[in-house]
């Protein structure tokens, strides 16, 4: 009789092999990425939780946890692990579907304010093509509310002339593609929608491409 | 030696002394650096958000500098990064290449190099060009090379130094007269891209690698990075102490005015340290 692991290969796995190359299988659970990672100790689930999880299938959990706001994208784990689940581009697809099935407003308070930061640089990308960087960080405070954090240091980097207050040259192809790939997404969604109003809660397919 | 320059983000506002000291040393040292008009590499939040993002704007950086047919030379670890990142995918799968080309309109074809300026610096340039240069040796002043960790990861695509233990500034530092400390936390995250919406855990990460430095018996940090930079600078807590980039450092040594390389525009001064070792 030949035994299958569903969950692995199906699921949540499926998605993130299609997403990412990675096959979560292959992970043995040596915790070598959690013991080098900068924010697992403030984590709910640092990054071997985290594979464990996709693993189990634990979709709702994984997509609602703090591990994966808090992840900064330094690579240690990927670099360090012995199996190739490369941690890091896991959890950056597990970021984007949550960000796909709407779960971003549910993450933890905790970590609220990453996503926003995200938003808010790439809201600033739309615009220029670079980064404003007073621009993107008013943006910000006003998603955030976190209004009056920093303003001693933001008064010394003016004052040094390392903050520059007029907006940086415009890329115009820059803006011209991020545009093009906001319409792309925004088409996604509605065909999702659709598709959902058609076959409630039918079985998540994953972005076919990157 | 020629290369285009990206710039980056960055180095256009809170990390300005990078690209002033950058200038200066290149011109010092007769790399010339060729402007172009880049776009944002995306950082963190491109890859952590949405996969085309962070293909296409590190592609259309390439394409252009494909355009000049010179290879890219990146001040900046995060840029550095992403733009090797995302040549080592394109150059590696054409199809995904074909796919980037068709969304951006302004072609790859996959045939230049990214380089971080460290390497330039390090590998590049022969050590006794810069020996040559050398008129204000950094006598013995103390570095901890802190390399974070974008510039020796991923291995595959960022790979002009050892992972776990580089060496590249260090070894400049030596050229320039100066004694690298040995020390563990080479390639330890400060926290990066939390700086905003975490900022206690950066604080937290900071303070820890700024103590770290000083137990090693290091007088001042050398970086790469302009988050490194602005994070361990600003928010090292009592444990600060000067962070210079390693071409502040060599801009000094080569006896340039420190003001020409933002070495008064730091959020912890190091122009005691620095008049204190006759540097300025």
């Amino acid at each position: 009789m030949d035994w299958v692991i569903r969950a692995s290969s199906e699921g949540l796995a499926g998605e993130v092999r299609t997403m990412t190359g990675s096959d979560i299988r292959t992970c043995y659970q040596c915790g070598k990425c959690t013991a080098g990672c900068p924010i697992a100790a403030y984590a709910d689930m640092g990054p071997r939780q985290l594979m464990h999880m996709v693993q189990l299938g634990e979709r709702e959990q994984v997509l609602r946890s703090a591990g994966i706001w808090l992840c900064v994208g330094c690579d240690a784990c990927t670099t360090r692990c012995p199996r190739d689940v490369k941690p890091s581009h896991v959890i950056d697809a597990l970021r984007q579907l949550a960000r796909r099935d709407g779960l971003v407003e549910e993450a933890p308070p905790s970590v609220e304010a990453v996503p926003m930061f995200h938003d808010a640089l790439l809201t600033s990308l739309r615009f220029g093509g670079r980064l404003w960087e007073v621009f993107m960080v008013g943006l910000y405070k006003m998603k955030s509310l976190d209004l009056f954090s920093d303003i001693g240091l933001a008064g010394k980097m003016f004052v040094n002339g390392k903050l520059s207050l007029l907006p940086p040259h415009r890329s115009r192809d820059a803006v011209r593609v991020l545009g093009k790939i906001a319409k792309l997404r925004a088409a996604e969604v509605e065909a999702r929608a659709e598709a959902e109003a058609e076959a409630p809660g039918a079985h998540h397919e994953p972005e076919v491409h990157p | 030696m020629k290369y285009a320059y990206f710039q980056g983000c960055s180095l256009e506002s809170t990390a300005v002394e990078f690209h002033l000291s950058t200038a200066e040393v290149c011109r010092a040292l007769d790399i010339e650096l060729v402007e172009f008009d880049w776009c944002c590499c995306g950082a963190s939040s491109a890859h952590m958000t949405d996969p085309l993002t962070a293909l296409a704007l590190p592609a259309l950086n390439l394409a252009k500098a494909e355009a000049l047919k010179l290879d890219m030379v990146i001040p900046c670890a995060a840029c550095y990064n992403r733009e090797s990142v995302v040549n080592k995918e394109l150059k590696d799968d054409p199809a995904l290449r074909a796919k980037i080309n068709e969304l951006t309109e302004v072609p790859y074809q996959g045939t230049i190099q990214t380089l971080s300026l460290l390497d330039v610096l390090a590998n590049k340039v022969p050590e006794d060009a810069v020996k040559a240069k050398v008129v204000k040796p950094l006598a013995g002043l103390k570095v901890a090379s802190y390399y974070g960790c974008l510039l020796v990861r991923p291995p595959e695509a960022c790979n002009f130094d050892d992972r776990e233990n580089p060496t590249s500034m260090d070894r400049l530092v030596e050229r320039l007269g100066g004694e690298p400390v040995p020390w563990g936390f080479k390639t330890w995250c400060c926290g990066a891209s939390l700086a905003l919406s975490r900022t206690d855990l950066v604080e937290k990460r900071c303070e820890r690698l700024a103590q770290a430095a000083r137990d090693a018996g290091a007088d001042c940090m050398a970086v790469c990075c302009p988050l490194c930079h602005a994070n361990v600078d600003g928010r090292s807590g009592d444990q600060s102490l000067p962070v210079l980039y390693i071409t502040q450092l060599l801009g000094l040594a080569m006896g340039i005015d420190h003001k020409k390389l933002g070495a008064n525009r730091h959020i912890t001064d190091c122009r005691p340290l620095l008049r204190e070792r006759a540097l300025i």
